[in-house]
């Protein structure tokens, strides 16, 4: 088992990480293909340099480098870049060692060399954790080639023989997925005999436990590959168009879009329409219930008065200087006057009289004329209380009653 | 109707008759596509279709070098603008053979649910689009994806709801404008793929019905 364990070993590792960090680009680029040293800029050169020093990228002649096949197989696993005819990864190897790790197990059981042991046990749950984890990245690889009608290939023909590829590479799976049972029942029934308790546990929990998930997804797909074959001759152009953009979007990942040459007239589809914002403002001149509606929430709206208010007057002592309510003195009009005095006169007065007379001089030079004055006088009068009384006499052409003066009697 | 047309066309949507029944209707009622050009192309603007007689949407009277700039900055863009919406239609496709990318398919929730719960490798596409699904999260059930991936569609024009109780939605005359869009790429040198012709179809057809195998 390849486990860092001294400090040296982990400034080792600290390094070559530190190579690969440094040099990332060159390695992006040669993960699309091969990558040469010739006629290139320094930095790239010497990026090729230190990375060939800690063995990620091989030389192979004329100028020419790769990248190490395990990084490049873990990074693509990463990217879910899976190549055509990839193939599913063996788990042959993984089960030879596992089965001779637990002959070697029963063997220290039997001499009862406890000592190296421990090594034996992490060496096999090394290979239980490679068995699960290449068992899982096989799946991911069929999943991801059954996600689109396609796969990643583009002609139905590579379709076809990519379709036989993987029906060859299940069979063998599941051949070596049969073996794998094998190899787990002689576990389950020696770790019996021999009280490797803990190691059957382990075997038991990381890989039966998958295997019925594992042979169904097998299945399963191996059925999917066949009955989208048959849908694909059914597919409208449209679609073949969506995936064509899906196959595109899974075989440049890194990559965020394309460089398109739209030619002459460019078709008007290509340009999604920029909304126009319609803003419509508030008409204060107006009138009616909805607008001032409206004019209220926005004057609600509006942000506080900040500009002071008048300064207030500070407040001082009340006092009162009378509770008597205070008359005021109306001035009165001539004419009113006029009247006034004429029932002043009335109450000191044993007898009616008439009024056309009363203070005339005084009325006239008031500019008050005979009529206005009984009129005004008549109806006055008659709203104080005092008895009047028209002086009518008959006139020959009016049928109206026509009076000369208004007769007052006292209280 | 009318300024309830104009507004939408000029709010950029795409007015298909799933997607804006009535302003679909008063498009192609009387002369008013005459009318709605007229008064578009006071604002340098004009009626168009996404084909012969997909949906409708504004578009300018001529496209301008902005214009031009801005179609190939989205294609640099290609994985953001139109990515998303590529891959979820696949699901879509894939979890459901009868859609074809047309407007007006009917597409409901459960159904996809369903099938995508019964085949691992649809729920192993489904959940690697958590993240290019809105507001999705890894711990999320594939109803729940599902749910986010209808909406997400919805929100961007290309699905409309039918019936919330059902959860039925149903494809807009958005989704042709991205066709429409995708056949324009096809033509790309680097987009387009090895033609495919019947004769090679002809020839495989045996091949297709091979059987899996039962491990």
């Amino acid at each position: 088992m390849n486990k860092p364990r001294s400090i040296n070993q982990r400034d080792q590792v600290q390094k070559i990480l530190e190579t690969l960090h440094r040099h990332s680009d060159v390695i992006s680029m040669s993960l699309v293909g091969r990558i040469s040293d010739i006629d290139t800029d320094e930095s790239i050169g010497k990026g090729i340099a230190a990375l060939t020093g800690v063995g990620a990228l091989l030389p192979m002649g004329d100028g020419a480098y790769q990248l190490n096949p395990r990084i490049r197989r873990y990074l693509n696993d990463r990217l879910s870049q899976f190549s055509a005819l990839q193939a599913l990864t063996r788990i042959s190897e993984q089960l030879q060692s596992g089965r001779a790790q637990w002959r070697e197990l029963i063997s220290m059981q039997t001499n009862g060399d406890v000592a190296a042991k421990a090594e034996i046990e992490d060496a096999l749950i090394y290979t239980v954790g490679e068995i699960v984890y290449f068992m899982r990245q096989n799946l991911r690889l069929l999943n991801h080639q059954t996600a689109t009608d396609f796969g990643n290939v583009e002609s139905m023909k590579r379709k076809l023989r990519q379709n036989r590829f993987y029906g060859d590479n299940v069979k063998t799976l599941v051949v070596e997925l049969d073996q794998l049972d094998a190899f787990l029942s002689t576990v389950e029934s020696e770790s019996l005999q021999f009280n490797l308790h803990e190691m059957r546990n382990l075997l038991t929990t990381q890989i039966k436990s998958q295997m019925g998930i594992w042979r169904h997804q097998l299945n399963e797909i191996q059925s999917l590959i066949s009955q989208r074959l048959f849908v694909r001759r059914q597919i409208e152009a449209d679609l073949r168009l969506l995936f064509d953009a899906v196959l595109w979007l899974e075989n440049n990942p890194t990559r965020n879009g394309l460089e398109v040459e739209l030619g002459q007239s460019a078709p008007p589809v290509l340009l999604s329409p920029m909304p126009i914002k319609v803003r419509s403002h508030y008409d204060v001149r107006a009138k009616s219930t909805d607008q001032e509606r409206i004019l209220c929430s926005v004057a609600n709206k509006l942000p506080l008065n900040r500009t002071p208010g008048p300064t207030k007057e500070p407040r001082i002592k009340q006092l009162v200087f009378s509770v008597e309510p205070e008359v005021a003195d109306v001035e009165l009009s001539p004419e009113d006057l006029l009247i006034q005095e004429l029932i002043d006169k009335l109450r000191t007065s044993e007898r009616p009289f008439e009024i056309l007379q009363w203070q005339r001089d005084r009325r006239i030079a008031a500019g008050i004329g005979d009529e206005e004055w009984l009129l005004y006088a008549s109806s006055q009068l008659a709203i104080s209380g005092v008895h009047t009384e028209l002086q009518i006499f008959r006139e020959g052409d009016t049928f109206n009653a026509v009076f000369d003066d208004v007769m007052v009697f006292p209280g | 109707m009318r300024s309830q047309t104009l507004r939408c066309l000029l709010d950029g949507n795409y007015i298909c008759e799933y997607a804006f029944p009535q302003e679909y209707v008063y498009l192609t009622s009387d002369n008013n596509e005459t009318f709605v050009n007229e008064w578009l192309s006071a604002i340098d603007m004009r009626l168009a279709r996404v084909g012969d007689d997909g949906a409708f949407f504004m578009a300018p009277q001529a496209l301008s070098t902005d214009d031009n700039a801005r179609i190939r900055e989205e294609f640099l863009r290609f994985r953001d603008v139109y990515g998303p919406a590529i891959r979820m239609l696949q699901v879509i496709r894939n979890a459901k053979d009868e859609f074809s990318l047309n407007p007006g398919e009917y597409i409901q929730h459960a159904e996809l649910v369903q099938r995508i719960n019964e085949i691992a490798a649809l729920a192993e596409q489904l959940r690697s689009l958590v993240g290019v699904i809105r507001e999705t999260d890894a711990r999320y059930t594939n109803a729940e994806l599902v749910k986010r991936l209808l909406e997400h569609l919805r929100k961007d024009g290309y699905l409309v709801i039918v019936d919330a109780a059902t959860e039925m939605y149903r494809s807009t005359g958005k989704v042709m404008q991205l066709t429409q869009v995708l056949r324009f790429l096809g033509e790309n040198a680097e987009f387009a793929r090895t033609s495919q012709d019947e004769s090679e179809a002809i020839e495989v057809v045996d091949d297709l019905f091979d059987k899996p195998v039962q491990p």
